[in-house]
């Protein structure tokens, strides 16, 4: 067997891996053209390879030690990727291609590699199709609940409303919240925010799991609130007015969770003093 | 012998002038609307009559549009018999001689007497034309126009008095005809091209394009009575929704022009207007719920015609959903804020350095 120069041992292996998930990539890009939920999709490994790009100091110092274990877990992402082309279907696929990337880099650094690179690679989870199962599920009981809560802003803020369901009546005036207002694509965009934002301002990993737990809630209450600005005034119940308000309440959201997290630390350094 | 000359010229030219056969449509009469390519259209298209196409096969938008006495033909053996009638039609309109003078650029607002008029470019209707049949009932009118037949938005209309009955006006196009906004209309349009009826136009007639497309949006279109036929009326869009604001026509024909519509049983939806000159019903329907009513109509001579209309239902108000952005704006947004708001110190310094 070929002795392959070092430097280029690693570069072949991303093109293997590419060209043997090429059908799942496509079917990634596929899903970040066409569902609006997913767009962020694009960014997600553009985001993860800078975060390996920023840490290179730190990755390049590391020595390679490269483990047999990197062969398993290949063997792993081959079988999901099987299964995948067998039916199992684009997710299993998708994550088929993260788990034969954290295989590859077992089998060239080995385990200190894989720490090192741990939070792009957890970070790119974000990229994959939505689990039809689990989307299915939460769809429901989302969409009432953003109901619900909308009705009751708008009640509070004194306007009549009758709630059927997932429709809302505002004196005449008829909402539905479909499923594309079910509040999924602010969990999806707010969780992956939230553990960029970690990231970047608190060197503290428990911060990203803080603060991806708190996106949770915070998502589902800036959707309602969305929801019941297009109830308030028909003005922002459509076209660009709509839109605009959807990514000022965003914004509003992305601001509460800088406020959390300044919050966290306070707490965390009472309870450390 | 000069005024024997001049005498037997001018019973030549009278007889030119009101003289005139119908243009034979054959099978096309059934027709009301029939197009070379394609035909579309948008909102609450009612047509009395056939709809058709040849040799093109595309036709959308019914439903929401929709037939009433007649039948969709697409790129079939009578959607071609239809066509290939339409072109004898327009080979016969436009082979007939024209005596002059030409039509002006726009005939709004002028008086036509039966006979054959023409135009070698385009003729525009800004306002109302009457077309007088001076009290024959079948004066036919032929109007040959060489390029564009194009009708303002607004109140352009084709008038009918004194006994000329829509059955008996042919508009042979050369190119394109395009009927205004809120246009009301009566004669066979036969276009060597393409007809785009705009939106709220009525059509007593037909519109029948031998190569081009048909084009229409939210329109009535009734085929004419034949000549000396009573007069008859043909009901509005029979659907509508509360808050959406609706618009349709009774469409009256035969009989002797001008119509006086108006409601002699039932009513209309709350929020609905007749008009009773022009048969337009408009309005924003304000309770939901199924309208019957009766269409009358009533002719210059007296004459009247009802149909039993309906029931026009009006649907609750519609329900608007309401998406959030992209996930990919969203983010894009945060990011170029983050980077603002993680970089603040550094933008600060080099503000205050300038």
């Amino acid at each position: 067997m070929r002795n392959w120069p070092k430097p280029l041992l690693p570069w072949l292996t991303a093109a293997a891996l590419l060209a043997c998930y090429a059908p799942a990539l496509r079917g990634m890009f596929d899903q970040w053209s066409n569902d609006p939920d997913m767009s962020h999709g694009f960014l997600v490994p553009i985001l993860a390879l800078w975060i390996v790009w920023r840490e290179r100091e730190r990755w390049r110092t590391l020595p390679a030690e490269p483990s047999p274990w990197g062969f398993a877990v290949l063997a792993a992402g081959a079988g999901m990727q099987l299964a995948g082309a067998l039916g199992a279907g684009l997710f299993v696929s998708a994550a088929a291609f993260l788990v034969s990337v954290a295989g590859s880099v077992l089998c060239l650094g080995g385990w200190p590699f894989l720490r090192a690179w741990t939070f792009p690679l957890l970070l790119s989870l974000f990229m994959l199709p939505k689990l039809a199962i689990v989307y299915n599920r939460a769809t429901l009981p989302l969409q009432l609940l953003a109901s619900r809560i909308a009705a009751g802003i708008l009640h509070t803020a004194g306007m009549g409303v009758i709630r059927e369901g997932n429709i809302l009546d505002i004196a005449g005036r008829r909402i539905s919240v479909l499923e594309a207002c079910n509040g999924i694509r602010y969990l999806l965009s707010l969780g992956f925010m939230a553990v960029i934002f970690a990231y970047l301002a608190d060197g503290k990993p428990w911060m990203r799991v803080a603060l991806l737990a708190a996106a949770v809630p915070l998502a589902i209450l800036a959707n309602a609130l969305r929801v019941a600005a297009a109830g308030w005034s028909p003005w922002l119940a459509d076209g660009a007015p709509h839109a605009i308000a959807g990514g000022i309440v965003f914004v509003l959201s992305l601001a509460t969770l800088v406020l959390a997290q300044r919050m966290f630390n306070r707490l965390y350094a009472y309870f450390q003093a | 012998m000069k005024t024997i000359t001049a005498l037997l010229l001018y019973a030549a030219f009278a007889a030119c002038l009101h003289a005139q056969l119908p243009v034979p449509l054959g099978s096309a009469a059934s027709f009301g609307v029939l197009a070379g390519s394609t035909v579309t259209s948008t909102g609450p298209t009612v047509v009395n009559g056939n709809v058709g196409v040849s040799p093109g096969s595309a036709l959308t938008g019914f439903p929401p549009g929709i037939v009433i006495g007649g039948a969709v033909y697409v790129a079939d053996a009578v959607a071609a018999q239809a066509q290939s009638d339409l072109t004898t039609a327009y080979v016969n309109a436009a082979g007939r001689v024209c005596p002059g003078p030409p039509l002006p650029g726009d005939i709004g607002g002028t008086t036509i007497l039966p006979g054959v008029y023409c135009n070698s470019t385009s003729v525009g209707i800004t306002g109302p034309v009457t077309l007088n049949g001076n009290g024959n009932p079948n004066a036919v009118f032929i109007l040959q126009i060489g390029s564009t037949l194009t009708t303002a938005a607004g109140n352009s209309a084709v008038v009918l008095i004194g006994g000329a009955a829509a059955s008996n006006v042919f508009w042979q196009v050369g190119t394109s005809a395009t009927l205004g906004t809120n246009t009301t209309f009566s004669g066979t349009i036969l276009a060597q091209a393409s007809i785009t009826v705009t939106t709220g136009a009525a059509l007593n007639g037909r519109a029948l394009a031998r190569t081009g497309a048909v084009t229409l949006a939210g329109n009535a279109i009734a085929t004419p009575s034949p000549a000396g036929a009573g007069p008859s009326v043909a009901c509005a869009y029979p659907a509508g929704q509360v808050g959406v604001a609706y618009s349709s026509f009774l469409v009256a024909s035969g009989g002797t022009p001008p119509y006086t519509y108006s409601i002699s049983a039932g009513s209309l939806p709350p929020g609905l207007v007749l008009n009773p000159s022009t048969g337009a019903i408009v309005g924003t329907p304000t309770k939901a719920g199924s309208y019957s009513y009766t269409a009358k109509v009533v002719d210059a001579t007296s004459a009247s015609a009802t149909s039993s209309c309906g029931p026009l239902i009006v649907g609750p108000m519609p329900v608007s959903s309401v998406p959030a952005p992209p996930s990919l704006m969203l983010v894009l947004t945060a990011l170029l804020l983050l980077s603002f708001y993680l970089n603040r110190d550094r933008l600060r310094r080099r503000l205050g350095r300038s």
